[in-house]
């Protein structure tokens, strides 16, 4: 009863509505932007909610999120340009539905796909999240380190670098987690002096150097002006046999979509591709994958909004981000005083409740947003991409220095768009490089925590089933990746 | 070897030196008393991971054919791109002397040149709104104490 009241609070605050609904449009501009992401929409917003309290901050960030990743179809169904890299898959139906004069029926699928894959998510997140949570309550020391490791592997893997070149950047990550306070001695590591690092290497800067300015440094040379025509079909509806046919797609894709994104490191993108390359194996007689197939739409659609759902379990459950967006989010929580994880039913079982809640509404909100404002979201698309640049340039720097009125953050923030940078430049994935930031206090608190339990031994990581399961499943996550390599053509 | 290569070869040179430093500096720090590891341990286990596998990219990279080289639009971009960063190590440098606006105008109107807009006039006028806008919203609204400097 507790529980309800609180979501009915937060519920009936008004801020939250208007943090979720300029969510939402924020996330739509983000994700119908070729080369705008959800992660940078998510990283850039941050500084926002420093005066907000809990719920509006979370609501303006899930809000982002959501719409940016069903954002992203709108340029890659009207101009084939995907503005996430999770809508490329539905270029190959949408974009030829689009061509044939047919943009109405390819994006209003594509909301409708997105819609249901959300709502099935979100109730898929209600329902396993606090399961997986009270199992997690069971976990000590070497099971958080265990956790922590799978984490890492999981997105080394999966990363579309090489898994020798997700693994270096992850060490470094770790590495680069060391520095400050020793979590159990409080000894200063690698600080030089520098008071700021004390706590650790700052996070909002990292996530804003990584995510936004290493992006437009990475766009910095091109010389792109306006990128888009508009496109006058946009207002036809699908016929009713197109829903019929298309639902048992929708709804299959939208388990599968938020199981894959609840796999720490999939995300939506792999959710996406996943389903359409599921949904073409399994095309009937009628099916005309590629030429224009509604199918072919809904399939992705669904997968990749459901990931966004699944992306959540993790995050909330057990404190692991599943993609990364959901690893900024982690960040945008512990600034406002909350860890994710087991804890977080047991400490703030209100605030989770409400989470799911704002989660569901984000995804309706984006479908009613998605159908009422294509033709917006197609304006926008026509601004000059240089002045947005330098927007999200000087935005990405002050951002960095409100966290703590400091320059030394935004120095940090323009140390870590460098290196971001030079690592897309080099082939080097950099996802792994945020969660290494995330895990690496985790991991290093709890592999030190765990030794003083056993007495330095370390037989107690392969004396506890949890903990077996766990370091064994990051083992074969890493050879999985290997083999999965060198099967690939080169 | 020639010069592409040379370049390909830098990344996994940078790690190892990365590594090296990271392995000298946590053999400074004191060591573990009791049970348990100390301050330095994991940083020196991680370094020498890092070294190890920096080792493994060197000779993979080593063996590799030299596929592709970057073409003259790629190196354009790279240029540009270390031009902006220079032009944003300025800016951080000049954030405290001349003040929040002036100073982003100034990046907003050079970075613009740099994307390759031409149009001064409109530049400037887009990029003192932009500073303007974001000094009401951080500094006013969100009570963000931003550098005032000289020129505000």
């Amino acid at each position: 009863m507790e529980i309800f009241n609180e979501v009915l609070v937060n519920g009936s605050s008004i801020q939250v509505w208007v943090a979720l609904l300029a969510g939402v449009m924020a996330g739509m501009i983000f994700g119908a932007l070729p080369g705008l992401s959800a992660t940078m929409g998510v990283a850039l917003l941050i500084p926002f909610t420093f005066d907000l309290s809990i719920m509006p901050a979370l609501a303006l960030l899930i809000g982002v999120y959501c719409a940016a990743v069903y954002g992203g179809s709108i340029p890659a169904i009207l101009f084939r340009t995907p503005g996430t890299p999770a809508s490329a898959a539905t270029i190959f139906d949408g974009a030829v539905l689009a061509a044939r004069g047919e943009a109405g029926k390819a994006l209003s699928v594509a909301a409708l796909s997105a819609l249901v894959g959300g709502v099935i998510g979100t109730l898929l997140l209600i329902a396993l999240t606090p399961q997986i949570s009270r199992f997690a309550l069971r976990f000590g020391p070497p099971e958080y380190f265990a956790l922590a490791t799978f984490g890492l592997s999981m997105i080394v893997a999966i990363s579309e670098s090489s898994v020798r070149k997700g693994l270096i950047v992850a060490v470094f990550g770790l590495l680069i987690s060391t520095v400050g306070m020793d979590p159990l001695t409080g000894y200063p590591r690698f600080i030089y002096g520098q008071a700021s690092l004390m706590e650790g290497m700052p996070f909002i800067p990292a996530l804003i150097g990584l995510f936004a300015i290493a992006e437009v440094l990475s766009m910095g040379g091109l010389k792109s002006g306006n990128t888009a025509s508009s496109e006058s079909k946009i207002a036809r509806f699908p016929s009713g046999s197109d829903v019929r046919r298309s639902t048992p797609t929708i709804l299959k894709s939208s388990f599968l979509g938020t199981f894959v994104g609840a796999t720490p490191g999939a995300g939506s993108d792999i959710a996406a591709f996943l389903a359409y390359s599921i949904a073409r194996q399994q095309a009937g007689k009628g099916d005309k994958f590629g030429e224009g197939e509604v199918k072919g739409v809904a399939a992705p659609e669904a997968a990749k909004t459901a990931g966004t759902a699944g992306a959540m379990i993790p995050l909330l459950a057990l404190g692991l981000p599943g993609d990364s967006v959901t690893a900024v989010l982690i960040g945008a929580f512990i600034l406002h005083g909350v860890q994710p994880g087991p804890l977080l039913f047991q400490d703030h079982s209100g605030l989770a409740y409400s989470i799911f809640a704002t989660v569901l509404f984000a995804h309706i909100l984006v479908f009613i947003v998605a159908v009422s404002g294509v033709r917006i979201l197609l304006r926008v698309n026509q601004i000059d991409r240089r002045f947005l640049q330098s927007g999200i340039l000087i935005l990405s720097l002050v951002g960095a220095f409100a966290l703590r009125n400091n320059l030394a953050d935004v120095w940090l923030a323009l140390a870590f768009g460098v290196l971001g940078y030079a690592l897309r430049r080099g082939g080097y994935p950099v996802a792994p490089l945020l969660l290494a930031l995330i895990l690496g206090p985790l991991a290093e608190e709890n592999l030190r925590r765990a030794l003083i339990l056993s007495g330095g031994d370390y037989a107690i990581f392969i004396q506890r089933p949890i903990t077996v399961v766990l370091l064994l499943a990051g083992i074969a996550a890493l050879f999985y990746g290997l083999i999965r390599r060198r099967g690939a053509p080169a | 070897m020639n010069c592409i290569q040379s370049q390909k070869l830098l990344a996994p040179a940078l790690w190892l030196s990365c590594a090296a430093f990271a392995m000298f500096t946590s053999l400074q720090f004191p060591s573990a008393k009791g049970d348990g590891l100390g301050p330095g341990m994991l940083p020196l286990i991680l370094a020498l991971l890092l070294g190890g596998l920096a080792l493994v990219d060197f000779l993979a990279t080593r063996k590799k054919e030299n596929s592709n080289s970057d073409s003259a639009e790629d190196q354009q971009h790279t240029g540009a791109t270390w031009l902006l960063v220079g032009i944003l190590i300025l800016y951080i440098w000049l954030l405290p002397w001349l003040g929040f606006i002036s100073s982003s105008a100034l990046l907003s109107m050079a970075s613009l040149r740099i994307f390759g807009y031409y149009n001064y006039v409109r530049s400037a006028a887009i990029s003192l709104s932009l500073a303007f806008i974001l000094y009401i919203l951080f500094s006013l609204i969100m009570n963000v104490a931003l550098p005032t400097g000289w020129l505000g």
